[in-house]
């Protein structure tokens, strides 16, 4: 999937006479953003809160429209499709969320929830409970849950319905809301053994948002880090993890637990507040907490720089080293890769 | 501990009704905080940790009930004050934060009225004096012109400013305990990082002890002295940090430990621990995690294991 | 209110409980409370004295038979006679009829336009639409029922509503404005749990499988808002019988001869204090005993399908 030059715009609420009064305000989501997404790889989404990274999330799997750039899969341009050409679309890309507890529907069964997607499928009545078994038995739960309505299931439960419900419409590229993010520890290594295993066993491409670096780091070959609304930093996981070009990554990083391993050595935090999206400034959104700032940056967005075949920065930091021309980029991932990527960055 | 411990929780039991009779939440908890201490209690949901908390600041809700144990602060019985007594202590020496701290301030007040509040609770000055010592107050947690946001709600304050002002009332009166419960749950890293170092600050310059409740591993390891590891109410194993999560001798522990993923991991898959907590208030025979106990034996099915002391450490199994 | 003593968890069989099955649960929690037993019971009574009225009726309810005016209940009329000689137990037993009919049809045209409104508005909230109907169902919500019905029918007038060769009674009136009345307030309650579930995941994750906004409503979201709504239109069942009682008392609700409860108790007027206290006695018990009934049966169910009880295992 290719995403470019994604913006997003949300005009905020306003009262019936104010809202006559004076252009909405709008609230930039999204901004400027471009990323690919290679067949068969697993690429972690990170941010913090007004990051953006579950709006891009719902803007890949077309729950949102965008308000300008375009969106391809596999070539074709799904940006402005509508409901119905959008059909076969979801047959390939579908999407699992964080929250249990809204996740499935209270007053409709296990099965019932599972009917929904086969019957779109087209998958005939006869076949239904059969085909929602192994739904089931894929995501490890047993045939009884069929008859079973959420409040009977465990969060662990849940989730698993969810990814089962998901997996219904056979995709072939999964993006993950913070999948892990409400469940107890022992419950979330559960959920990532499973997807983990479910891309292996379906070859599934995926795309894992979250605001925990660590699990991020176990389950993607890639990762992204959003700020405000950009993505400022894209490259493999071991090298952005460990040695982060950009500020921001660097603090995020400083700043995860880190075990007994952090025990003494006492950071200097990240000072001030995660960025207002409806207010934005010009220039970098980092600059206002970032410890390298420097003039510029308070006056013009970086823009993206090739640091190598693999890692992308937006950092004043970094504007003007850009490394040679067209580096051919090679899937980080280990499975089979059907293509390898033209060159991804517009510079 | 060779110094008189601030706090010692022993045996402490809360019960809960539901029909036909009362469920266990708690199962018999022993612990102590010593003063300048920083002990992390770590736990999956159903732990009973918050409950433990709540007793020690005598909060638990009815029909909740302490229906066993002792508590004693400074040598005082907890579990004996009155109403009265209880209102004195909260907030002048022991000291509570929470999870959320939208929930955790009145929206139809500023802080500073609330900050004030407190202050004039615990202290015996005029209004003038408490509005100045909240303006102390904000600028100790690092509220960037403190006289001027004492005016503002709390909504005008994002949520690592709220918890900021929330630890400001927990120790405007200069508590010996905090009892911090998740209190960067809801909050970015970013700003968890920012209130942790806070409150690292703070114990440090008021001598603070602190009782730091989360299920973040991670964190307790690089922030406590000591942890106590619970499970379905009752504590597994207990001991200094380092060694408890470098030679963890409880299996949960252990278990736990390997779960959890770490930012030097290598991708491979997570060890798991099949199965699920049990909810709060489950009836357990014997060891509450026989159930998904990988070296389980017949014993610990049917006799709950005391909490012993082993190398150092103290652990309630069996094995050890 | 009365507690429901410990709701018993769904059997689960091999398939998925069945509606009947369900409403067979929902049945005997209700029952087991003794207060909704009371009103089950009483309802019960009611709707089969208003069904067999016509084979029950020892009398017919508008035989004049001046020589036995004024009679004093007795074995060969159980509640007496009225001042026209008419039996007043077939009369309150086709009163129920009138009674029933106006409150159950009522209530059904408030549920028809209030669900249809309160979706449209919750659905859609933040359009102008959701401003457009709430904004109206607030005005409309302001206007008093009983003062609404007796101005607009005042106004008309008294008399059957012809439509070419159809002729509906007056009771159509009363039928057409209280259940106009019903929408908003039915309109709100639907109104809050579609605007809270609609934007919930689930919803989404039907989005995704391709689902267009009528789907969404009808699959998904329509069935998290019955039990509010049951809970509300028993209670409005008792409500609509108060009205028509209240319009026909003061002669703009069922007109004579036919009976009404509501014109009995007018006739009776005149006799409250002269000693016939059978005139009025019996169809204000007969009015009393069915709605203290509606309303028992409407807390009863309120209890049952208290959302916070859902561990109980019962999903209607």
């Amino acid at each position: 999937m290719e995403l470019a030059g994604v913006r997003k715009e949300f005009a905020l609420r306003q009262g019936l006479l104010s809202g006559l009064a004076r252009a909405p305000r709008t609230v930039l989501a999204l901004n400027q953003i471009d990323l690919t997404v290679e067949e068969g790889e697993v690429i972690g989404l990170v941010g913090e809160s007004g990051s953006g990274k579950s709006t891009l999330a719902y803007a890949m799997v077309r729950l949102l429209p965008v308000t300008s750039g375009t969106i391809r899969y596999r070539g074709v341009d799904v940006t402005g499709q509508g409901r119905r050409q959008l059909r076969s679309f979801w047959q390939r890309v579908q999407i699992i969320f964080q929250d249990t507890h809204s996740s499935l529907n209270p007053r409709k069964t296990v099965g019932q929830v599972l009917y929904d997607p086969l019957r779109v499928r087209g998958v005939s009545r006869g076949e239904r409970p059969s085909e929602s078994g192994r739904l089931l038995a894929q995501v490890g739960l047993g045939p009884q849950f069929l008859h079973r309505y959420p409040h009977e299931l465990s969060g662990g439960q849940r989730q698993r319905v969810g990814i089962a419900r998901a997996l219904a419409m056979t995709p072939e590229f999964l993006i993950a809301d913070e999948p892990v993010s409400s469940l107890d520890v022992s419950l979330q290594a559960q959920i990532l053994n499973l997807l983990i295993g479910l891309r292996s066993k379906l070859n599934l491409t995926m795309l894992f948002v979250s605001h925990d670096l660590t699990v991020v780091n176990h389950i993607s070959s890639r990762v992204a880090v959003m700020y405000a609304g950009r993505i400022v930093e894209v490259g493999r996981t071991e090298e952005v993890l460990r040695a982060p070009a950009h500020p921001y990554a660097q603090a995020l990083i400083a700043a995860t637990p880190k075990g007994l391993a952090g025990r003494g050595r006492v950071d200097e935090p990240l000072l001030g507040d995660p960025p207002d999206p409806s207010s934005p400034l010009p220039g970098c959104r980092f600059a206002p907490r970032c410890l390298h700032v420097m003039p510029t940056c308070r006056e013009v967005q970086p823009a993206p720089v090739r640091l190598s075949a693999t890692r992308t920065v937006e950092c004043h930091l970094f504007t003007g080293t850009m490394t040679g021309a067209s580096a051919r980029s090679a899937s980080a991932s280990t499975s089979n890769t059907a293509r390898s990527g033209p060159d991804r960055r517009r510079r | 501990m060779s110094i008189d411990p601030l706090l010692e929780i022993r045996d402490l039991r809360i019960a809960f009704p539901q029909p036909p009779g009362m469920a266990d939440a708690v199962r018999g908890v022993s612990l102590d905080v010593g003063p300048g201490e920083a002990v992390g209690v770590v736990g999956e949901s159903g732990s009973g940790k918050t409950l433990t908390a709540l007793a020690v600041m005598r909060l638990i809700d009815p029909p909740g009930r302490i229906v066993g144990g002792a508590v004693r602060f400074r040598g005082r019985d907890i579990l004996a004050l009155s109403d009265a007594e209880c209102r004195r202590m909260r907030g002048s020496e022991v000291s509570m934060i929470f999870q959320d701290p939208l929930t955790s301030l009145n929206p139809a007040f500023t802080i500073g009225q609330q900050l004030t509040d407190v202050i004039m609770t615990h202290q015996h000055v005029s209004r003038r004096a408490a509005r100045a010592r909240a303006a102390d107050v904000l600028s100790i947690v690092g509220i960037p012109a403190p006289a001027r946001r004492l005016a503002s709600y709390p909504h005008e304050f994002s949520g690592g400013m709220r918890q900021r002002v929330l630890i400001g009332m927990a120790v405007a009166c200069r508590p010996r305990l905090l009892i911090a419960d998740e209190p960067t749950t809801a909050l970015d890293v970013t700003i968890q990082a920012q209130v942790i170092a806070l409150i690292r600050r703070l114990r440090a310059e008021l001598g603070l002890s602190v009782l730091f409740i989360t299920h973040n591993l991670d964190l307790v390891a690089e922030f406590c002295d000591r942890v106590a590891v619970m499970y379905a109410g009752a504590i597994m194993e207990e001991g200094p940090t380092e060694a408890l999560f470098s030679a963890a001798r409880h299996p949960y522990t252990q278990a736990l430990l390997r779960c959890v993923p770490r930012l030097g991991d290598t991708g491979a898959a997570l060890e798991t621990i099949d199965g699920a907590p049990p909810p709060l208030g489950t009836a357990i025979a014997g060891c509450a995690f026989a159930s998904r106990c990988p070296i389980v034996m017949e014993r610990c099915r049917t006799e709950v294991p005391p909490l012993r002391p082993v190398a150092g450490q103290r652990v309630a199994c069996w094995a050890a | 209110m009365s507690a429901v003593a410990g709701a018993p968890a769904p059997t689960v069989v091999a398939g998925r409980p069945g509606i009947a099955a369900r409403l067979a649960s929902l049945l005997r929690q209700v029952l087991a409370s003794r207060l909704g037993l009371v009103g089950a019971l009483i309802v019960l009574a009611v709707v089969l004295a208003a069904w067999l009225a016509p084979v029950i009726s020892p009398y017919d309810p508008v035989a004049v038979d001046l020589e036995l005016k004024l009679q004093p209940p007795s074995l060969a009329h159980l509640m007496g006679t009225d001042q026209a000689g008419r039996d007043i137990l077939s009369r309150a037993l086709w009163g129920a009829r009138v009674s029933l009919l106006v409150g159950v049809i009522a209530v059904a045209i408030g549920l028809v336009g209030g669900i249809v409104l309160g979706t449209l508005a919750g659905f859609y909230a933040g359009t102008l639409l959701e401003q457009a109907i709430m904004r109206t169902v607030d005005a409309l919500f302001s206007i008093p029922l009983l003062v609404w019905a007796i101005a607009v029918v005042g106004i008309v007038g008294v008399g059957p509503i012809t439509l070419g060769p159809l002729s509906i009674p007056n009771e159509g009136k009363v039928i057409l404005l209280v259940g106009f009345l019903y929408v908003p307030a039915i309109a709100r309650v639907t109104y809050s749990v579609v605007l809270a579930e609609s934007r919930a995941d689930y919803v989404r994750a039907r989005r995704v499988q391709g689902a267009n906004d009528l789907e969404i409503m009808a699959t998904e979201i329509l069935r998290n808002c019955l039990s509010p709504l049951i809970v509300q239109a028993t209670l409005f069942i008792a409500i609509g019988i108060i009205v028509e009682a209240s319009l026909s008392f003061v002669g703009l609700g069922v007109q004579p001869p036919k009976p009404s409860w509501g014109s009995m108790l007018a006739d009776a007027r005149g006799y409250v204090f002269s000693g016939e206290w059978w005139l009025p006695v019996f169809p204000g018990l007969f009015i009393s005993f069915t709605v203290i009934g509606f309303n028992l049966l409407g807390d009863a169910l309120r209890d049952v399908l208290d959302p916070r009880k859902r561990e109980a295992g019962l999903v209607v």
